[in-house]
């Protein structure tokens, strides 16, 4: 097990097991395939590494199911109602995911690990990578928050903000992911600055998730980009630092205005 | 770069058929936020470099067309390598029109040391590919670059100048190096693995095209490391 020395104190920190959080799509049209890649910056040669998925949301009785036969550095994939064939039923709707990747091998560090979730249509198809691997909780003391762990992201950590836009070719979702127990109340903010005010998403149930199209309300008050491509409405929307927990991942969805079909998708 | 600046590298390319457009938005609190963009071509010659202010807590939209001009054309494209440092806090995206589509890009993950990437794809004869490699590093980047399909798992490097960037069709160059032909037939769930040798750090991307009964019908995404 790796362990990092802090001061003068050794904290225990479970690098070998790690986890993400990422939502998933599925409706009579669009399916998810899920794909991920496990790594080990330190080495890790070819050593066995397990994936447990975890379905939730609503609708959906939360489920897990383990994928044995993977391995370090090589990556893998599969068809998400495969693994929950209660989706290829009637459900419809956005949904959460959690990826959880371990090694039996103490010393391989998978911080580094990816994931990229593809939303399919016969029609389209697009993907999005998951929101960076975090460490699990080592057995005997909780990690959520602490420095270290927040040290141990630091490379791939990146601003807690996302500018929705809205225009003739994109409109902005919010999608808040909710795997605690309890519920969740984010504060978030719109805009920045002097000019900040607060983006009111309300509280989100336990294991669940919501997707929050972000209406015209939100622009009303931006004056207009001209670009090339016509008028542009552009809002920064941003997270507080204290609403960052281990049990919450937050996503802005892009879909087309007309189609309404996902285009992309960016982690805040 | 300092501590008190943030650095993202990005892949642009220029019309009529590509078009890139930055998006910023900065955490400061007050004033005027100055964000400096550095421009590379192809083969990292430095083309351009302008700074530009916004005010504080809006969005920075930044349309690239003008500033690019410079970028040479290689692999049928006029594109190059944009490196944009900002105050810390500052969230870079960049807006990527391609034929009819459009994709909302976050900066990219760099590889370097023994890290590495990946990107799923689908390959078959109904697909094309093309790979883009950007070099964010001030030395030469040796890139391997590892397709796993099926069984098989081809491995090439590649060499990028410093601060450049390069576009390669995979199935032209890379795949039809191989003696295998089977990812020709049906279409194949494959994943491209990308690692540096070296201390060079580099971000890839991946343009796909499914052709459509006209070019104008023709379908694209463009995927990057995350």
């Amino acid at each position: 097990m790796s362990s990092i020395v802090v001061g003068n104190e050794m904290e225990r920190v479970v690098t070998s097991s790690v986890r993400t959080l990422v939502f998933c799509i599925s409706t009579a049209a669009i399916k998810t395939r899920i794909h991920f890649f496990p790594t080990a910056s330190t080495g890790g040669g070819h050593h066995a590494v397990s994936c447990q998925l975890t379905l939730f949301g609503k609708g959906v009785e939360t489920r897990s199911i383990l994928l044995d036969g993977g391995r370090v550095n090589q990556p893998d994939g599969l068809r998400l109602e495969d693994a929950f064939p209660a989706l290829r039923g009637d459900l419809s709707g956005v949904f959460g995911l959690e990826i959880q990747l371990a090694s039996p091998q103490g010393r391989v560090n998978l911080m580094g690990s990816q994931s990229a979730v593809e939303f399919v249509s016969p029609q389209f198809s697009m993907l999005y990578g998951g929101a960076p691997f975090a460490p699990m909780k080592s057995e005997d003391q909780g990690l959520g928050g602490t420095s270290i762990a927040a040290s141990l992201q630091e490379p791939r950590k990146r601003a807690l903000s996302a500018v929705a836009m809205q225009d003739s070719f994109l409109t902005s979702s919010l999608v808040i992911i909710n795997a605690g127990k309890e519920s969740l109340r984010p504060e978030m903010m719109r805009r920045g600055g002097e000019a900040a005010k607060p983006l009111h998403v309300g509280t989100i149930s336990p294991e669940s998730v919501i997707e929050m199209p972000l209406e015209e309300a939100l622009f009303k008050e931006s004056a207009p980009h001209e670009c090339l491509w016509g008028a542009s409405y552009a809002e920064k929307i941003s997270l507080s630092e204290s609403a960052r927990s281990e049990d919450s991942s937050y996503y802005l969805l892009y879909r087309d205005p007309a189609t309404k079909r996902p285009i992309s998708v960016c982690s805040i | 770069m300092s501590i008190t600046e943030v650095t993202s590298h990005f892949w642009v390319a220029r019309p009529p058929f590509f078009s890139s457009t930055l998006l910023l938005a900065c955490d400061e609190g007050e004033g005027r936020v100055t964000t400096t963009l550095t421009l590379f071509d192809v083969d990292g010659v430095q083309v351009n470099e302008v700074e530009v202010e916004f005010p504080a807590g809006e969005v920075g939209i930044v349309e690239l067309e003008p500033f690019s001009a410079a970028l040479k054309m290689q692999g049928g494209v006029a594109h190059g390598h944009l490196a944009v440092s900002s105050p810390v806090g500052t969230r870079h995206l960049c807006r990527q029109s391609i034929g009819g589509s459009t994709a909302m890009m976050q900066d990219p993950i760099m590889i370097k040391g023994r890290e590495s990437s990946f990107i799923p794809l689908i390959i078959g004869a109904q697909r094309e590919h093309q790979v883009v490699l950007v070099n964010a590093s001030p030395e030469a980047a040796q890139v391997l670059v590892r397709l796993f399909y099926a069984n098989r798992a081809p491995e090439w490097t590649v060499n990028i100048p410093a601060n450049a960037s390069k576009l390669i069709s995979l199935e032209q160059e890379l795949l039809n190096t191989s003696e295998d032909t089977s990812w020709e037939k049906g279409a194949l769930q494959a994943y491209m693995r990308v690692a540096v040798r070296q201390q060079a750090t580099v971000s890839c991307h991946i343009i796909e095209r499914i052709p459509g009964e006209s070019p104008e019908q023709d379908a694209f995404r463009c995927l990057a490391s995350w």
